[in-house]
């Protein structure tokens, strides 16, 4: 049996008093495009906080390919990547820059082409030498995803990804990402595209209140594939607690 | 009473208590600066009008993307609350000046103490701020300037088509573009007024030089401190996903930034000694 990459274990968080995520286990495994679903404000950036290690889980734990995050940070995070909210990128560097410095951190001794070709079809090769500060959402949005996507890491982690990009770069990035997962990389992505569960998840699970209220396994989505239903009226079954 | 209420007679109290035991100091105080009413006032007066200008232009700039602004308040309202907005800091430190001109001469009076320079003095900074705040209510607004993007008054060296090289370099920089970013020639000229003001009539023009060099190179040092501050901050929540251990992401930021602070630092000694000859 291969390793999980991402092993969740009665994971809890809270900020201040109120407890946001509550009794969340979760196994992911390789080559595996996994897709977080729930309303605004469930706690779904808030799981993607605490796999990344943004945020320290009141309970529970995190293991990335085996290596614990609270035990062994730099193991656990060298196999991750994850994209930042594209506010968060600092304003005063430029893109190479930030580039420079996600390599650095994961002792890269070189960028892989990969990304560079990526950065290419996305379009963004002109904003290189450009500072954060003046790119656009969408524009930022990219950088983020190809600062996660340095290194080649093992499990990806993105929030909202697709928010923000043009119809052909949202495409170019499915299509990369489903290229990753099929050579062994697990995506965990926070989203609230619907499309996306139909046409690429291997699985999704629905978060509500902080709890994981539902899980579509992979025979679920093929099923709902192969018999033409749309997703979203399996989805508002869940959100109603009518089950699949 | 409410917290903010006690707040305000605690610190009366203590302003009173302070200005009661170094009474001989503060009337001394008074007494060098009596002759300089004209000057406190003129000073009080720029930037009393400099502030109003200011948040006048600030208004004017912010009001039409307010979230209130879409709602059916009458003009006349409208009006009376940018006149609010815009003279409120002043009113309070027009009557922080009146209050402790008050305390103060009481404080002197009863300790049979002459409250007369201490009187002018209050009265210079009133008259000052309160000839300012009309000034500043009816210049004409100055150009409206975006405070974004910073990187505008960064300077950067180009190097297009440049591939990619794995290296936290860029970390090092980073204070120091925040620091030019904060710098930006508005702020310069108003830290320059001062400066020039305070120069004695006299000087020579070398002197007076090095003088403004000092300052300068102060007022860098203690910009690049504050952007290393914040860019450590700004660092750490966007770098934390990264295996970057803590103390090699403090070495990269802080490594570079302290030996321009040395510079800097060794700058302005020499200008203070060049100022002193």
């Amino acid at each position: 049996m291969t390793q999980p990459r991402l092993e969740l274990r009665r994971l809890q968080a809270a900020y201040g008093e109120r407890v946001v995520l509550d009794d969340i286990s979760l196994t992911l495994t390789e080559g595996e495009w996994f897709v977080l679903l729930g309303p605004n404000g469930c706690g779904k950036s808030t799981l993607l906080d605490c796999v990344a290690g943004r945020k320290t889980p009141v309970a529970g734990s995190v293991e990335i390919c085996g290596h614990s995050l609270r035990g062994d940070p730099v193991a656990a995070k060298m196999r991750m990547g994850y994209g930042c909210a594209p506010e968060a990128l600092p304003p005063l560097l430029t893109s190479r820059q930030c580039l420079e410095i996600h390599a650095a951190a994961k002792r890269l001794s070189s960028v892989s082409e990969d990304l560079l070709e990526l950065a290419d079809e996305l379009r963004f090769t002109p904003y290189w030498e450009s500072f954060v500060d003046i790119l656009s959402l969408g524009t930022r949005q990219k950088l983020a995803i190809l600062l996660a996507l340095v290194g080649d890491p093992k499990l990806i982690l993105l929030d909202e990804a697709f928010n923000g990009l043009d119809p052909a770069s949202a495409q170019t990035l499915k299509r990369h990402l489903t290229s990753l997962i099929g050579r062994g990389a697990t995506l965990l992505l926070a989203t609230h595209s619907l499309d996306i569960v139909e046409h690429h998840a291997d699985r999704a699970a629905l978060l509500v209140d902080g709890r994981l209220q539902h899980i579509w396994q992979s025979s679920d989505l093929v099923q709902l594939r192969s018999t033409g239903q749309r997703f979203d009226d399996a989805l508002a079954r869940s959100m109603s607690g009518g089950g699949d | 009473m409410p917290a903010a209420g006690l707040g305000v007679v605690g610190a009366l109290t203590v302003a009173t208590w302070l200005l009661w035991v170094y009474r001989l100091r503060v009337d001394e105080i008074f007494a060098r600066l009596q002759p300089h009413t004209v000057i406190i006032a003129v000073v009080a007066g720029i930037v009393a009008a400099a502030f109003v200008s200011h948040r006048r232009s600030a208004h004017a700039a912010l009001a039409p993307r307010s979230w209130l602004a879409s709602l059916p308040v009458d003009p006349r309202i409208r009006r009376l609350e940018a006149l609010a907005l815009q003279l409120g800091p002043v009113v309070a430190v027009m009557v922080l000046i009146c209050g402790f001109g008050l305390v103060a001469g009481a404080v002197l009076g009863l300790a049979d103490l002459p409250a007369k320079s201490c009187l002018l003095v209050w009265r210079s900074a009133l008259l000052g701020t309160f000839f300012g705040t009309g000034v500043g209510l009816i210049v004409p607004l100055p150009k409206p300037v975006s405070p974004y993007p910073g990187s505008r008054y960064v300077p950067q060296r180009m190097t297009p088509g440049r591939r990619p090289v794995p290296s936290l370099a860029g970390l090092a920089i980073w204070p120091i573009r925040s620091m030019f970013a904060m710098l930006r020639p508005k702020t310069l000229s108003r830290t320059l007024l001062p400066v020039l003001m305070m120069i004695p009539l006299g000087t020579t023009a070398a002197a007076a030089m090095a003088w403004v060099g000092f300052f300068g190179a102060w007022t860098a040092l203690l910009a690049l401190i504050a952007s290393l501050v914040h860019v450590l901050r700004a660092a750490r929540r966007w770098l934390k996903p990264l295996p970057l251990p803590g103390p090699r992401l403090g070495f990269a930021i802080c490594g570079v930034v302290f030996m321009v602070m040395m510079g800097i630092g060794a700058v302005a000694a020499w200008l203070r000694w060049v100022a002193r000859l």
